[in-house]
């Protein structure tokens, strides 16, 4: 299907996007995830092909389509902030599209019709897209790119313009909308929650690079940096120094852990940063990786409780309990091994 | 590979080309008279009394006319962007109405008011049994500031008013809360704030006074000549060509000046067409001093800027019996439809208006075209780009008599010329209005979001159905409202149109201007009534501005694309 071919692109004199190389296969979903600011929406434009690219190819079924300008790619892109026309209606808009194929007046009336009732606005036709709200617009646009039946649809943070309690609800119907569309989408985002919640396959764009590809599970489990393992919402982070290989043990200021695989390679003395998942920890029940922490405060969460503790070094971390634990209670913590992160 | 974003540099070359030759070449035909001169006589060839007086009496009119524009203008702004109260909104139509008014129009008006046939002069001697009108305030210093206050005011109060209303008044009530007397308010906070827009005003205001020429031509006598006046004088009456080039330049020179510093420094040429004040900064007048400030600024503004206008018209509808009386009459009118042996025209007057109107209707077709063709070429922001765009806005800072003479001088000294040299009337009238359709038509194209055209692009448009099918519709009322002003402009041009009309080919202002120097009471009403036709059709391409700017905007904000 799609294949994307080493792109670079500088902007104002800065490396944009250096060397990127994907593929998207039939019917799936590819989360393109990273920070505001990262080439995201560059990278876009350049496959929808708005935007020039300083070298690399742009191939659809094996063929290079580099040179075929935009609107005879069939690529459907839907905008951040919609983009709709002011100047027409609902179904003008929607329309729009099938006009531009040459569609029968007849047909894309019919198309209209189908493409409304998908996004269930089906008595929205003949409004003025300016008096819609924010997310009638998102489902408009939607429906505009949709009803073209492009070769594939790419998403730029279609949910980002949105505030949270409706971001929730359009998250689920549009995640119906896709699914029930049998075309490769690339979806953008800069919020990794988002980018669970549609992916088949994640791509994390860092610093104009892929830094990592996977499984949403596979990110959130194993991030391969310890910015990747922020980004995800990791956010216990503790230096500490190799003690031991076999099993791989860090002393750290707080006491000795014992993990599973590191990144990198350890070696006896070395510096590494390890990174404790937020449910990584129990209050101890084990005789090893243990941490003596005080209680701050335990937010409630809803499903549980985000406690709040004070290391022995004056560090503070969060992990997750279902319980609450009364504030400045003296605790030991257990850690599991094969949770933590250890970035050599 | 694909070339969207690098811009339609081809389109340039139309208008570039018109450039060339109908701006470049003709005033490079004026430098090249004057230096001529210069090479074969030297600096002692020249009448440089002439020129001294011109350029002396020019600073000397617009400085005073600007700063009497402003100090009248602030108080008014204030008025428009702080106070509701009934009448408001004829007093914003009434002052916007001079802004597009011709100078003859502007003339004719205050010659009805207070001319030596004017009201105030009949009035008077009617009431006191005078042989002579009392009022002699025509051809008068008085005459040309009042005249150019009653033009320019609205620049000022538009340009003011349209930034003060941007200042949220919470942040006078700040100040006011934190201790600041109302004085220190406007000392310390408004009046800071303001002062770009007060700046670009005066500029702007003193560009037009320095430039004035109708104005000075008609009511300040020929004892009054400013450097515009005198290139027509001389070029008109005395043939001295090197001379009238030599002033041409000088004007050209500080017209650039003026231009250039309000350009450089980035202060807009623009004056907004209409300011709609914001709700929540308005109140009511409260307090005694505050009502009459009110009613009594208002009251002045509407006697300076209306009366003229009705004077006018009713000189143009009533006519004197032999007993003495006055009574409604459509002579004046039906006069214009006749062709007397005593005619100074070959023609009836009426075909002036003709004649007027399809001027206006080619030069602002052609104005339309080429202001589109350069907002499009435009679009890119490359340094060639920013260089054309400089270029094409040149004319704005060409005066119009400057303007005039540089294509008599190219195009209408041969001895064909006279035959076919008032089509350059048109293309005078498309090039003094070009700078006002970009101003419009540019705005527009670059607020539409590049997200609306890739929309477009990923949909299947091709660019020229993106054009087509989005930005064009989206332009529209920019555009409509471009050329209606370019219609307007033409309509009243004068101090190019001077330059290049034949006899038999009058536009509209210019018959009022001969009808106006005539003695006698029939051309005296012709030239109202004429001027009132000038007037109804200026007023109501103005109505048709208001109404196209209430036109939708685009909400979406242009985001930024990284």
């Amino acid at each position: 299907m799609l294949e994307i071919s080493r792109i670079r692109k500088h902007y104002d004199g800065q490396l944009l996007l250096d060397d990127i190389s994907f593929s998207v296969g039939e019917s799936e979903t590819v989360c393109l995830l990273g920070p505001s600011g990262g080439g995201k929406s560059t990278l876009l434009r350049i496959i929808a092909g708005l935007e020039e690219m300083e070298s690399g190819r742009v191939l659809w079924d094996g063929q290079d389509i580099s040179d075929v300008p935009a609107h005879s790619r069939r690529f459907g892109l839907m905008f951040q902030d919609y983009a709709l026309f002011p100047h027409m209606s609902v179904s003008q808009n929607i329309a729009f599209g099938l006009r531009m194929q040459n569609v029968e007046t007849g047909e894309i009336q019919k198309r209209v019709a189908e493409a409304l009732e998908l996004v269930n606005m089906p008595r929205f036709g003949g409004r003025r897209v300016t008096d819609l709200s924010g997310g009638e617009q998102q489902r408009i646009a939607l429906a505009r790119a949709l009803v073209a039946r492009p070769r594939l649809l790419m998403l730029d943070e279609p949910l980002g313009a949105l505030d949270r309690a409706l971001r929730e609800q359009l998250s689920a119907d549009l995640w119906q909308v896709l699914d029930r569309m049998d075309i490769p989408v690339i979806y953008v985002t800069h919020d990794q929650q988002e980018a669970f919640a549609f992916a088949d396959r994640m791509l994390i764009l860092h610093d104009g690079r892929i830094l990592q590809s996977g499984t949403p599970q596979e990110i959130y489990s194993r991030p391969v940096t310890p910015w990747l393992a922020e980004f995800m919402g990791h956010r216990n982070a503790i230096n500490g120094e190799v003690v031991s290989l076999q099993p791989l043990q860090i002393q750290t200021e707080c006491g000795l852990l014992e993990c599973g695989r590191a990144f990198g390679q350890p070696a006896i003395g070395k510096k590494v940063t390890l990174v404790l998942p937020a449910d990584a920890a129990r209050v101890a029940d084990r005789s090893k990786n243990l941490l003596r922490a005080q209680v701050c405060r335990a937010q409630f969460q809803g499903a549980g409780y985000s406690v709040e503790f004070r290391l022995a070094n004056g560090q503070e971390m969060a992990f997750f309990f279902p319980e609450a634990l009364p504030a400045g209670k003296q605790v030991t913590l257990s850690i599991r091994p094969q949770a933590i992160l250890c970035y050599a | 590979m694909n070339r969207r974003r690098a811009g339609r540099p081809a389109l340039w070359l139309l208008p570039l080309a018109f450039l060339l030759v109908f701006y470049f070449y003709p005033l490079g035909r004026v430098l090249a008279l004057s230096f001529s001169q210069w090479v074969s006589k030297g600096l002692a060839g020249w009448n440089w009394a002439v020129v001294r007086d011109a350029v002396g009496f020019t600073l000397y009119q617009a400085a005073l006319s600007t700063l009497l524009t402003v100090l009248l203008g602030l108080p008014a702004a204030y008025l428009f962007a702080r106070f509701q109260f009934r009448g408001k909104e004829f007093l914003r139509v009434a002052t916007t109405l001079p802004f597009i008014l011709p100078t003859v129009v502007v003339a004719a008006g205050f010659n009805a008011l207070i001319g030596p046939r004017g009201w105030l002069n009949l009035l008077l001697m009617g009431a006191f049994h005078l042989a002579q009108p009392p009022i002699a305030i025509q051809n008068t210093l008085a005459a040309i500031l009042l005249a150019h206050v009653f033009y320019n005011l609205s620049i000022v109060i538009r340009t003011v008013a349209a930034a003060w209303e941007g200042i949220d008044a919470r942040l006078e009530n700040a100040a006011r809360t934190l201790g600041a007397s109302p004085f220190r308010v406007l000392h310390e906070v408004t009046l800071p704030l303001l002062r770009p827009a007060i700046l670009s005003a005066l500029l702007l205001v003193f560009l037009f006074d320095f430039t004035s020429f109708g104005v000075i031509l008609m009511m300040g006598g020929p004892q009054f000549t400013t450097l515009e006046v005198e290139i027509y004088i001389q070029t008109m009456q005395f043939l001295n060509l090197p001379l009238a080039g030599l002033l041409a330049l000088i004007q050209l020179a500080f017209c650039m000046l003026i231009t250039g510093t309000l350009i450089g420094t980035g202060r807009s040429m623009d004056v907004p067409l209409m300011p709609r004040v914001r709700q929540e900064n308005l109140r009511g007048a409260r307090g005694f001093t505050e009502k009459i400030f009110v009613v009594g600024l208002s009251a002045f503004l509407i006697i300076l800027l209306v009366l003229p206008l009705l004077a006018l018209t009713a000189q143009a509808f009533f006519i004197q019996s032999e007993a003495g009386g006055w009574h409604f009459s459509l002579t004046f009118f039906r006069q214009l439809f006749l062709n007397p042996r005593s005619s100074i025209f070959y023609v009836p007057p009426i075909t002036a208006l003709r004649n007027s109107l399809l001027y206006a209707l080619a030069a602002s077709s052609l104005a339309l075209v080429l202001g589109m063709l350069v907002a499009l070429g435009a679009s890119s922001n490359s340094r060639l780009n920013r260089w054309l765009d400089w270029l094409v806005m040149l004319p704005l800072g060409t005066s119009a008599v400057t303007f005039g003479l540089a294509l008599f001088l190219a195009f209408g000294m041969s001895v064909s010329a006279p035959r076919w040299y008032p089509l350059l009337i048109p293309l005078a009238h498309a090039l003094i209005a070009l700078p006002f359709v970009l101003r419009l038509i540019e705005p527009a194209l670059r607020s539409i979001p590049p997200n609306l055209k890739w929309a477009a692009a990923t949909l299947g448009a091709s660019p020229r159905r993106v054009w087509r099918e989005v930005e064009l519709p989206i332009i529209r009322r920019a555009a409509a409202t471009a050329f209606v002003y370019a219609f307007a402009i033409s309509l009243g041009e004068f101090g190019a149109t001077s330059f290049l009309t034949r006899p038999d080919i009058p536009t509209l202002p210019i018959a009022v201007y001969r009808y106006l120097s005539l003695p006698g009471t029939l051309n005296f009403g012709q030239a109202m009534a004429m001027a009132v036709v000038l007037l109804v059709v200026c007023a109501a391409s103005m109505f048709l501005v208001d109404r196209l700017q209430l036109s939708f905007n685009i909400k979406e904000e242009t985001r930024k694309h990284a």
